[in-house]
C-alpha cells in the first residue's frame, strides 16, 4: 500500500466511495469536511483511507492531548466540590497543574450512590473514560464502561508509577497499529503482493515480549501516559523504560530492546 | 547569492512543537504550546487566542522585537483554524539566537522576519495545531543601479539594495505576508514577487529537484522535507 503524506491545505485527492447506500463517509482526525466532496488536511501527516468502513484519517504523532468521546485517560484530581470532582488531564508534555480540567462527578462511579461513592483525594491518579468532549465545553469524565455499567479497570490506580509516552504511541498500545496493520494487509492481498515487502509491525511488541515473562499491570491513558503497576520496582522501571524507548523502534528492534532488558534486570 | 538554509524540529522537550530555523547567519528557534488555558481576559468564546512572543538575542524586549511580535502575528493568526479550539491559547515564542548585523536599523530588522516566520511555521506543524497552509517566507532585495534581484541577501548587499522585501507564501503559491522597507516601482515589486515565490513553493517536486545539491534548500522544499522525515519517524514502527 503506498500511503500519502498530506500538508494542511491539501485536499484528499480520493475519497472511498459507500458501498452500501445508507452508509456515510467517516472524516477522521486531522481532516476538515467543506460540503458537498471536497476534504482537506489541516495538519501534517499520513492519509489512510479504509475502503470497508469507508473511513478517511490522518495519522499522525503529537504531544498536546485533546478530549474526545469515549477515549480512556490518565487523570490527576485537583480538587473536589460538592457533586464532583475536578481532574486535570496532563498530556506527555505539560504538567498536571498547566493542563485541560475535567469533571468526573461524584455519581459516575459503579454503584455509586451519595452515601457509597469513593473518596479520591488531591493528587490521586484515576484511570477514566471520556464522557463528554465538546470544544465548547469542558470535558466530563466517567469510570465505569458505557455498555456493561461495570468498572472493568477504570477507577483510581493505586500504587505504581506512570509514565509518559507520545500520543501516537499511546494509541498503538492500546491496539491501533494493529487496525493499521489489518488495512495493510489488506491491501496487499488485493493487490497480490502477499508475499513481498516482509512482516508489519503491529507497534506493541514491546507490550506483547515483556508480558511474556514478567508480571505486571498495566493501564495506558489516550492523554500519552501509561501507568505500570508491579510487585517489584524493578521490574515497573524495566516495563516503564521499554515502553519509552520503543516510541521509535520496529516490530523486531522492539523484541530486541526487551531482550536486553530482561537479560541486565 | 542564495544563503545556504537549515531547519530542524522537536528538539524542545517540553514544548508541544520547535522548530528551528537558520539562513545565512541569522538563526532563530520557535516554540508552540497549546491549545492550553487562557487567560481570561484573552478568552474569545469561538476562536483560539494567539500570541506571539519575540526575545531578543541580547539584552531586554524594545520596540524591534515589538514589532517583529506585531508583523508574525498578522502573517500566523489568519493561517491557524482558530475555531477548531475555542476558549484555548495558542501560544508562539520565537527566540533569536543569531543575527547578521548588529546596528539595529530596519533593514537589519527585517533579515530576522522570514527565519522567525519560517521556525514559527515549522514550529507549529510540529505541534500538529490546525492550520489552513503552509506559509514558507524569504527576503528579496532589489539592487540599487543594475536593478538585480537577490533572494536572500547578505548584509553588505542588503546594505546595496533599493529596497528590501520580506515575501511569505503559501502552499497554493498565493502571496500570504508582505512587508517592504525602501523605494520601488510596481514592476520591480513584481519580479521581486517572481523571485520570492520560485524559493517559497512547498509543491511536491521531482526527485532530481530535491538532491541537486545537499548545502542548499529553497526554503519550501526544505520545510517540505523536514516534516516528511519527521512523519516517516513516528510511522517508522510499522516496518
Amino acid at each position: 500500500m503506498t500511503t500519502m503524506l498530506l500538508f494542511p491545505g491539501d485536499v484528499v485527492p480520493e475519497l472511498p466511495t459507500p458501498q452500501k447506500t445508507n452508509t456515510a463517509l467517516k472524516v477522521g482526525p486531522g481532516l476538515t469536511y467543506t460540503p458537498p466532496d471536497k476534504v482537506v488536511a489541516h495538519r501534517v501527516g499520513e492519509l489512510h483511507v479504509d475502503d470497508r468502513k469507508c473511513a478517511v484519517w490522518m495519522e499522525g504523532n503529537g504531544k498536546r492531548y485533546i478530549p474526545s468521546l469515549n477515549d480512556a485517560v490518565i487523570a490527576t484530581v485537583l480538587r473536589s466540590t460538592s457533586d464532583s470532582y475536578i481532574l486535570a488531564i496532563p498530556s506527555s508534555t505539560s504538567p498536571a497543574p498547566a493542563s485541560i480540567q475535567a469533571l468526573l462527578p461524584h455519581l459516575a462511579f459503579p454503584q455509586a450512590t451519595k452515601k457509597t461513592r469513593p473518596i479520591l483525594h488531591p493528587g490521586c491518579t484515576v484511570y477514566a473514560r471520556v464522557s463528554l468532549a465538546n470544544k465548547h465545553m469542558d470535558p466530563e469524565l466517567e469510570c465505569y464502561d458505557a455498555e456493561s455499567q461495570k468498572a472493568e479497570g477504570f477507577g483510581e490506580l493505586k500504587g505504581g508509577m506512570v509514565f509518559n509516552v507520545s500520543l501516537g504511541m499511546a494509541r498503538r498500545l492500546l491496539g491501533d497499529g494493529k487496525k493499521i496493520r489489518q488495512l495493510q494487509l489488506r491491501a496487499r492481498k488485493a493487490e497480490g503482493t502477499e508475499a513481498e515487502g516482509g512482516e508489519i509491525s503491529n507497534g506493541m511488541e514491546v507490550l506483547e515480549e515483556l508480558g511474556r515473562v514478567l508480571a505486571f499491570e498495566i493501564a495506558v491513558g489516550r492523554n500519552g501516559r501509561v501507568w505500570v503497576d508491579s510487585e517489584d520496582t524493578k521490574v515497573t522501571l524495566c516495563v516503564g523504560s521499554c515502553i519509552q524507548k520503543s516510541e521509535y523502534l520496529t516490530g523486531d528492534e522492539q523484541r530486541a530492546l526487551v531482550r536486553e532488558a530482561l537479560r541486565k534486570l | 547569492m542564495v544563503s545556504s538554509n537549515a531547519a530542524s524540529i522537536g528538539f524542545l522537550p517540553r514544548a508541544d512543537g520547535s522548530g528551528s530555523f537558520v539562513s545565512g547567519r541569522t538563526s532563530i528557534i520557535a516554540s508552540v504550546t497549546g491549545p492550553m488555558e487562557v487567560r481570561i481576559r484573552d478568552e474569545h468564546p469561538q476562536k483560539a487566542h494567539v500570541e506571539v512572543i519575540v526575545r531578543p538575542a541580547i539584552g531586554v524586549t524594545s520596540t524591534r522585537e515589538k514589532y517583529l511580535e506585531a508583523r508574525l502575528l498578522s502573517a500566523l493568526k489568519p493561517l491557524i483554524l482558530r475555531s477548531n479550539h475555542p476558549r484555548t491559547l495558542i501560544q508562539i515564542v520565537v527566540q533569536v539566537v543569531q543575527t547578521a548585523g548588529t546596528d539595529e536599523n530596519a533593514s537589519t530588522t527585517l533579515l530576522l522576519l522570514a527565519p522567525a516566520m519560517n521556525a514559527a511555521v515549522l514550529a507549529l506543524l510540529d505541534a500538529a495545531v490546525p492550520l489552513k497552509s503552509v506559509l514558507a517566507a524569504t527576503t528579496v532585495a532589489f539592487m540599487k543601479g543594475s536593478g538585480g534581484v537577490v533572494v536572500e541577501p547578505g548584509l553588505d548587499e542588503l546594505k546595496n539594495s533599493a529596497s528590501t522585501h520580506v515575501l511569505a507564501f503559501t502552499s497554493t503559491g498565493q502571496l500570504g505576508f508582505v512587508e517592504s522597507d525602501g523605494e520601488f516601482e510596481y514592476e520591480d515589486f513584481e519580479r521581486v514577487v517572481e523571485a520570492g515565490r520560485g524559493v517559497c513553493s512547498v509543491e511536491q517536486k521531482g526527485h532530481h529537484a530535491m538532491d541537486t545539491e545537499a548545502k542548499y534548500h529553497a526554503v519550501g522544499e526544505l520545510i517540505r522535507k523536514i516534516m516528511s522525515q519527521k512523519v516517516e519517524m513516528d510511522m517508522r514502527w510499522r516496518a
